[in-house]
């Protein structure tokens, strides 16, 4: 069945309304992916985006949880090392039950090192990725 | 039957529950802010999960990340401490709905027992002694209001139903001033504990504050395991408490205790609560009830040698308590000092860096305290850094036994309110126990009036 515009607003109007900010749904031949730009969380927290001294960026887990270096139905990883991103890509899940939540790409730029090992436990603001930013 | 204990909450008390269940054999799970990434409770727990920045509001009161880091780490179990989320009858329920177990009471008896109002009247019903005052919140026609005030007689006090802690009350000497007092109190408390219902009480001028420690389990045990005084406090928080309260007739105090038991019973309460009343002329007058394990619950666990913490796990547990009132023990005397990260004069919060932290020690000296050299004492939190427990045959021996404590007890970096503490323990009144509520503003007044 294919996804209507219609559906689109009403799922961007319940996502809104319950704090959620991305949402996937895939069906065979089509996909949708929603951000909606509400979350108070990353402007709330600058400890995810402070530089490290070595002027890379790092992306950081923002709810503790399983981390997820893949989407759970493919077996490519999200990033891999020397892979270029932009800012908000998605570089890997954190798993909590039924529920994945994104972590996200402070800065464009290129991959540096995935630090944390796939299914290990992370927390709040465990670093994640190292990117080296561009410029 | 749960093994994995998460603990909602952090500093002493977060210590004090890791240490019962770990000697229960029972896993543990400390949530934690990123303020209180190195404690050493959190790297003491077997499972740590960061949930949030320092904000309590992220992290020690976001329900919604506490049950997902149980969710997560697997913990079939959550203890809430006190402070934070403890007597939330929501997060109570919530625990609950997602198939956890809620280490305190049922919710219902906490919203009850939050209701200032409904607490009062489900205590009266079980004969406990309460403020003279009508268990109902005063009617909107102000002449009705006048005749309640004049029957209980000025000075009275109006207090805010949702209120709890000394916040939320305004104190009424006439009836002048009673119209005005009542519309401010019902603004205040609709604002602060979105409940605008307030009620009224007859003021009392010199009361002590003491109170009763229950126990109970799921199998029709209610036990009430002796009183404590706690009344040197600043400000409505208390800074010293004792086991038990000086020159009080012990019967009179027996009578009392029957009757938290007989409420206990009446409500369906389960788990550790204590009954709070202000004394004064020989009277018991019931004020709240707190359905949460308190700051100064090592008194009484040095008085009876019961484990309170432990109790409460195995409550939640479904085990019985096995032990009779008859068994309950009072012996000695023991005191309590709650040492802060604070300025001994002036009370502002003293945040830092411990960089030298020597504890005391001996013969009937108990430190509850999650601090160790090096750690960092959080400005987003409480001040309370440790606990000094002295117990002793007599209230003579534990208050001597308290003063070298207090000598030997050593904290650099930040400063601490362990000088308060000596000085209290020099003053005459003090010694003699049994003094009332105001006792240490009004000395603390005289010390800085005379040079």
């Amino acid at each position: 069945m294919p996804i209507e515009l219609t559906d689109i607003a009403r799922l961007a109007q319940i996502l809104e309304r319950s704090g959620v900010d991305t949402i996937e749904i895939e069906e065979p031949g089509q996909s949708l992916k929603l951000v909606v730009d509400t979350d108070p969380r990353m402007a709330a927290s600058p400890t995810l985006i402070v530089p490290d001294a070595d002027h890379s960026v790092i992306a950081k887990a923002d709810i503790a949880g399983h981390f997820l270096a893949a989407h759970p139905w493919r077996d490519q990883p999200f990033v891999v090392p020397g892979q270029r991103i932009e800012a908000g890509e998605i570089v890997g899940l954190v798993k909590i039950g039924l529920l994945y939540s994104p972590i996200v790409a402070p800065a464009a730029g290129t991959v540096d090192a995935v630090i944390v090992e796939p299914g290990a436990t992370v927390g709040y603001a465990t670093p994640i990725v190292r990117i080296r930013p561009i410029n | 039957m749960f093994d994995k204990v998460l603990i909602a909450n952090r500093g002493e008390i977060a210590l004090r529950i890791q240490r019962a269940c770990r000697a229960m054999g029972l896993k543990t799970v400390v949530i934690h802010s990123e303020a209180d990434r190195d404690a050493r409770y959190v790297a003491l727990a077997d499972q740590a999960l960061c949930i949030g920045p320092a904000p309590a509001s992220s992290t020690y009161l976001n329900v919604a990340a506490i049950l997902l880091a149980a969710e997560v780490s697997g913990a079939q179990a959550i203890h809430p401490g006190y402070g934070f989320l403890s007597e939330s009858a929501e997060f109570a329920d919530r625990v609950a709905r997602a198939g956890l177990t809620f280490i305190g009471p049922p919710a219902d008896c906490i919203r009850t027992m939050g209701d200032k109002v409904a607490a009062k009247r489900a205590m009266r019903m079980a004969g406990v002694p309460c403020v003279p005052g009508p268990d109902s919140t005063p009617p909107e026609d102000p002449v009705e209001v006048r005749a309640i005030a004049r029957d209980i007689g000025y000075p009275v006090i109006i207090k805010a139903a949702g209120g709890g802690g000394g916040r939320g009350m305004r104190i009424v000497r006439s009836e002048a001033a009673l119209d005005e007092a009542l519309a401010l109190t019902r603004a205040e408390a609709s604002k602060a504990f979105k409940n605008a219902a307030v009620y009224i009480e007859k003021f009392l001028e010199k009361p002590r504050h003491i109170e009763i420690q229950v126990l109970c389990d799921r199998h029709d045990n209610h036990l009430w395991l002796g009183d404590r005084d706690c009344s040197l406090q600043r400000r409505n928080q208390k800074m010293v408490e004792e086991a038990p309260a000086p020159g009080i007739d012990r019967a009179l105090i027996e009578r009392v205790g029957a009757s938290c038991v007989e409420a206990c019973r009446r409500i369906g309460y389960r788990g550790a609560g204590t009954f709070e009343f202000l004394y004064e002329d020989g009277q018991f007058f019931f004020i709240e009830m707190n359905t949460r394990v308190q700051v100064e619950h090592p008194v009484t666990e040095m008085t009876t040698g019961i484990d309170i913490v432990k109790a409460q796990i195995r409550i939640a547990q479904g085990e019985p308590l096995g032990i009779a009132q008859g068994d309950i023990a009072r012996v000695g005397h023991a005191i309590e000092f709650r040492i802060n990260a604070e300025d001994p004069t002036t009370f502002a919060p003293s945040p830092g860096t411990v960089t030298r932290w020597d504890v005391p020690g001996g013969i009937g000296i108990r430190i509850d305290s999650h601090i160790t050299a090096g750690a960092t004492v959080p400005r987003h939190y409480d001040s309370l850094i440790a606990k000094l427990i002295a117990h002793g045959g007599t209230r003579e021996e534990a208050l001597a036994r308290a003063r070298v404590a207090l000598s030997e007890l050593c904290a650099e970096g930040i400063r601490t309110n362990v000088p308060l503490h000596q000085a209290i323990l020099a003053d005459p009144a003090f010694c003699r126990g049994g003094y009332d509520i105001h006792h240490l503003e009004h000395w603390m007044n005289t010390k800085v009036a005379a040079p």
